[in-house]
């Protein structure tokens, strides 16, 4: 009985989003996106439109659904076998859910970045050129190309372009992060979705992935999820605050954190709770 | 407080105590199998014991040309040329004397039953027989320190309250009267009847066979007596050969000359006997000193009067089949250059005694080509040596005193040559790999080659891994990366369920279902193998015709329904394409081609050699065409694309074959037959056997799989789970993940999990036991038996009497199937460490 009520109160909640946005053009769409693990539901109808080469953070406490929103974008939770997805997210106006799409054709398109930095384990080389292998290049001058050009994006080619034969594992965290960023962007895809991207990392490697981040706006549309607000504060152009499944509020990244309108989020963003 | 402090400590300590008993308790229990196993073995190899001479002064000055002792070595009878004197071989006293009266001419000794047989001057053909006895007189305790005396011309032992008598009888019997002088002679009996072979002073070779019937109904003996004569006084010349031997199947009669020239009798067909061979044994001018069959009839042991001792049998000329040629196999050189005076063959296995003019004794094991015991002996004039039954004695008769030498070697036809490596067993042409442990005859040459068992071994269990392998890894990777979760347990518990049927349970299946229906089946069977994922991979391009909607919204059980269509399907495919090959390749008839040595083997080449096709068609493609198909993709729709790759598989199949073709043709052209006559593994397919290693593989491989693919699963699993979603967010497809990223990370774990399928194989008894035919033979052939060490431990220990050579081998047959498992084991558990190590990075 109180979790109905707890329910229909939770479906009127409105989502308070900044007229700025409305400037934007936008490259995503998630429509009413519902999300469920098994009877538990993580997400409640999310509407949220994610502006084309800016940079967007996602903010909110730790279980709140971000990462599982970001997850919805690559249908990475499509390999999760108790999940339920209802609503709709929309990629350059097409439907990503459609049961038309080829899935890896999609997820060329939206490189990810995980929490922890995720190199195969194989040479740096072959990390960078793997979207592009597994897509049939077989060409060496092409995936040459590739892979000078992303490590370049990605800060790293100094560093590594001496042992581009040796084995990823062997680079330190920061690197191997900004290793995986370069293997994101290598197949050049049209959104960046980042999972916490520098939780793993120590302070320095944190700012090195940050400036990358700021470099990256413009070629890229770049979603981030982060619980670190002072960077969700430097790197990003817009921000949606997520609380308990829902999007709270989601604007300017200024007038978030210098002028929330909700309550909730001024908390959040004070530290009064998360 | 402080009593639960104590009770904690307590049972920290008492857990830390067990586990470290258990933990040692296990490695001693290995440790403790190795040693034993290794403490059985080990006598095998050790070269045996000899004690000190001991030297019995004789009565009467002997005088003999030879001599025989009975089993104990207690008695022994003289024979020397007049008569025959038993005597105590421990105090050289004469217990009796039997003489014959006559001039005796031609002596021949049978050790089978103890027997002379003997020509003398008048024309009598004689047979005598020392009847050895031992007769029990009080039975009690004894104290194993017997004292002998003589009474009444017997030996009586008296050991505590036990007393035995020792005697002989000698009997002798005349066979036949002849009115000629008969120079040499030799005789072979069985039960009723006795063939007799002897050279009169005229030189004719008579060859005599006495028969004796019994009438069923009035008792009375009849004998008859058929004869052929061959005249050979024109062959032989002027001098009178020296020996004459029958062999043991009666079909040659071998007459030796001193000068070494030797005359083969072929008595194939007993009316019409001819010679076979005439020419001279030695071409250096050696002299035969002493000649006598070895035990069994088949092997001549030729004493020359340069010390040296050669072996002879017929072997069957590589020039031309049929032609039997006396060969020197063996020659054993004493170092003593004196001539060999005597040579005594063993009544107890393949050794013999030599005796050279000098005094040296010297003792050999002809099949293990060991010396198993030599020396000189001072102050003895020896005329002969002799050894008893039980082989634990070895006499040497002088005139007057007798040297004897208590030996103890119970493992001499042993040597890690003869059991790793080819020997040339008696009347063979070559030196082979054979087991054989065990015959109806006395006079059997064991064959303890352990070689075809290893290789038996070796042949199932790669069969099976070939079967086993591919279905396990495949069946792993669908439930770790393919199937549903909500299924993956229940999958994985089934096939861990197959794990615990018996193999007992399985052997029989295999033995008395899979043989019998595979047999009129075999070629559809074959194909089905090679259609089945023919078929699969086909009804994969086909489904890609359908639209994508549909093809997506099938989602996994898209998997499921092109197992379940394409399955069926390529059975059918099999069973039509066999028929069609069958009249194609194999002259309508697979099994009559298998051994019908002048049918073109381009067909089974093409067979055996489809997955080398495959291999180099698509290594061909993915280098040099893969470009230009690609370029033909581009622009074309979804359907086109799907119908053009259908094409491409077409012909790519089309090509795999063609290329088998080729490399079966030019092999067919270099004249290399995959059906006989490949080095060390003989043949790939030869003539069909019902329970062969085919089905054997097949059956043994169900009882590995469940191993290798529990392993390999949870080697898939181990991969990181964000090594999976990287590579799938990166835009791989799951099975692009699969051969990727989850393979080469699983890898070393597959590969250990293989190893131990391996191992396992390796150790299996029952199903090898019931359904590979137990044929120890070393061939390669995919449809006949083989006999691995386990199975062959298995059907023989049970009849091997225990500390005898054959049990000691048997245990060296566990050792090394131990030694086996174990490396492999080891290798696995290695590769398995690294593995761990390396995951532990990811």
């Amino acid at each position: 009985m109180e979790e109905t009520l707890k329910n229909s109160f939770d479906t009127e909640r409105k989502t308070v989003y900044d007229p700025l946005l409305n400037n934007e053009s936008m490259i995503i769409s998630l429509k009413e996106l519902r999300l469920f693990y098994g009877n538990k539901q993580a997400l409640f109808n999310v509407n949220m439109d994610i502006p084309k080469g800016k940079v967007t953070a996602l903010i909110g406490p730790s279980g709140c659904g971000k990462s599982t929103l970001l997850r919805c974008i690559n249908r990475l939770n499509d390999l999760l076998d108790f999940v339920r997805i209802e609503g709709d997210i929309t990629l350059n106006g097409e439907s990503i859910y459609d049961k038309s799409v080829d899935l890896s054709e999609l997820r060329k398109k939206l490189g990810m970045v995980a929490q922890k930095p995720n190199p195969f384990p194989m040479s740096i080389y072959e990390n960078v050129v793997y979207p592009l292998k597994i897509d049939g290049v077989k060409k060496k001058s092409i995936l040459d190309e590739a892979c000078e050009k992303s490590l370049k994006s990605a800060g790293l080619w100094e560093e590594v372009k001496d042992r581009l034969k040796d084995n990823a594992l062997g680079l330190s965290g920061g690197q191997q992060q900004r290793l995986c960023i370069a293997r994101a962007i290598a197949p050049e895809p049209e959104v960046i979705l980042m999972d916490e991207p520098c939780s793993a990392l120590d302070p320095l490697a944190t700012m090195k992935i940050e400036e990358l981040i700021l470099s990256l706006r413009g070629d890229y549309t770049v979603a981030i999820v982060t619980h670190n607000m002072q960077q969700a504060a430097r790197v990003s152009d817009y921000t949606a605050f997520m609380y308990m499944g829902y999007l709270v509020e989601y604007g300017n990244t200024i007038n978030i954190f210098k002028k929330p309108r909700l309550k909730d989020t001024e908390d959040y963003i004070t530290g009064r709770f998360g | 407080m402080r009593d639960k402090n104590f009770a904690r400590r307590a049972i920290d300590s008492l857990a830390k105590y067990l586990i470290t008993v258990g933990g040692i308790g296990t490695i001693v229990a290995v440790l403790l199998v190795f040693l034993f196993l290794t403490y059985t073995v080990i006598p095998l190899f050790k070269s045996g014991e000899v004690s000190d001479r001991k030297s019995v002064v004789v009565s009467n000055e002997l005088s003999f040309k030879h001599a025989v002792v009975d089993e104990y070595g207690l008695l022994g009878v003289v024979f020397d040329g007049k008569s025959f004197s038993a005597i105590s071989m421990f105090n050289g006293e004469i217990l009796t004397k039997f003489n014959i009266d006559g001039e005796i001419i031609g002596y021949n000794f049978n050790s089978k039953d103890d027997s002379y047989t003997i020509s003398d001057s008048k024309g009598r053909l004689m047979v005598a027989k020392m009847n050895f006895g031992k007769n029990n007189i009080k039975s009690g305790d004894t104290t194993g320190n017997p004292n002998y005396s003589i009474r009444d011309g017997k030996i009586v032992e008296i050991d505590g309250d036990a007393e035995s008598e020792y005697s002989v009888d000698i009997k002798v019997e005349e066979i036949l009267q002849k009115d000629y002088k008969i120079v040499l002679v030799d005789s072979v009996s069985s039960e009723n009847s006795r063939f007799l072979a002897f050279l009169d002073e005229n030189k004719v070779l008579h060859i005599d066979l006495l028969s004796s019937k019994e009438n069923m109904l009035t008792g009375e003996i009849s004998q008859t007596i058929d004869e052929s004569l061959l005249d050979m006084s024109g062959i032989i010349g002027g001098s009178f050969p020296k020996y004459l031997k029958i062999n043991s199947s009666k079909t040659n009669i071998m007459l030796f000359f001193e000068d070494s020239r030797f005359i083969n009798v072929d008595t194939k067909n007993f009316d019409n006997p001819f010679v076979l061979e005439d020419k001279k044994l030695f071409n250096d001018g050696r002299k035969i000193t002493y000649l006598d069959f070895l035990i069994g009839r088949n092997t001549i042991l030729v004493g020359d009067d340069k010390g040296n001792l050669t072996t002879w049998w017929s072997v069957e000329s590589s020039l031309s089949k049929n032609n039997f040629q006396l060969t020197n196999i063996h020659t054993f050189s004493s170092g003593d250059e004196t001539p060999v005076r005597f040579i005594y063959p063993s009544k107890r296995d393949k050794s013999f005694l030599v005796l050279n003019e000098s005094n040296t004794i010297s003792l050999y094991h002809m099949t293990s080509g060991k010396k198993l015991f030599q020396t000189k002996l001072e102050g003895i004039n020896s005329q002969i040596g002799l050894m008893n039954q039980k082989n634990n004695k070895i006499f040497v008769i002088g005139k007057k005193n007798i040297a004897i030498f208590d030996i103890n070697i119970p493992h001499p036809e042993v040597t890690f040559k003869s059991i790793f490596g080819k020997v040339q067993y008696e009347l063979t042409n070559k030196p082979e790999h054979v087991w054989q442990s065990s015959s109806g005859s006395d006079d059997f040459e064991p064959k303890f080659g352990l070689m075809p068992l290893i290789f038996g071994t070796i042949k199932g269990t790669i069969i099976a891994m070939i079967f086993a392998v591919p279905i396990a890894i495949m069946g792993a990777i669908y439930t770790s990366e393919f199937a549903h979760k909500r299924y993956r347990n229940s999958i994985k518990s089934t096939i861990e369920v197959m794990a615990s049927l018996p193999s007992v349970v399985l052997g029989f299946i295999a033995a008395l279902i899979v043989s019998p229906f595979v047999e009129n089946i075999v070629l559809g069977l074959i194909f089905c193998i090679i259609m089945i994922p023919f078929s699969l991979i086909f009804m994969g391009h086909l489904s890609q015709l359908l639209p994508k909607n549909t093809l997506n919204a099938m989602d996994r059980y898209r998997l499921l329904g092109i197992a379940i269509i394409g399955i069926p399907f390529g059975i059918f495919l099999g069973m039509k394409t066999s028929v069609i090959a069958e009249k194609l390749f194999f002259y309508g008839d697979f099994k009559l081609w298998l051994h019908t040595h002048s049918y073109s083997p381009i067909g089974g080449w093409a067979l055996i050699l489809l997955p080398a096709g495959i291999f180099v068609t698509m290594f061909i493609y993915r280098k040099f065409l893969y470009d230009f198909y690609i370029s033909i993709l581009d622009g074309k729709s979804y359907t086109i694309c799907g119908l053009i790759e259908i094409i491409k598989f077409f012909i790519l199949t089309i090509a795999s074959v063609f290329v088998s073709f080729l490399f079966a043709a030019i092999l067919t052209k270099i004249g290399i037959d995959l059906r006989f006559g490949l080095p060390v593994i003989e043949s790939i397919m030869s003539t069909y056997v019902q329970r062969n290693a085919l089905i054997v593989g097949f059956i043994m491989g169900f009882a590995v799989i469940p191993i290798i693919y529990t392993v390999s699963e949870d080697a898939l699993n181990a991969v990181p789970e964000h090594l999976r979603s990287a590579s799938l967010a990166t835009g791989a497809t799951q099975w692009q993940t699969v051969v990727n990223i989850i393979l080469p990370v699983a890898m070393s774990g597959i590969f250990s999990a293989v190893m131990i399928g391996f191992g396992r194989a390796i150790g299996e008894t029952m199903i090898v036991l019931m359904a590979a035919g137990n044929t120890p033979i070393m061939d390669m052939n995919i449809f006949s038996g083989f006999r691995t060490l386990s199975a062959n431990i298995a059907v023989e220990l049970p009849e091997a009497v225990i500390g005898s050579t054959h049990y000691r081998i048997l245990y060296l047959a566990a050792l090394v199937l131990f030694v086996m498992t174990f490396i492999i084991n080891t290798i696995a558990e290695l590769v398995r460490i690294r593995y761990r190590k390396r995951s532990s990075q990811l």
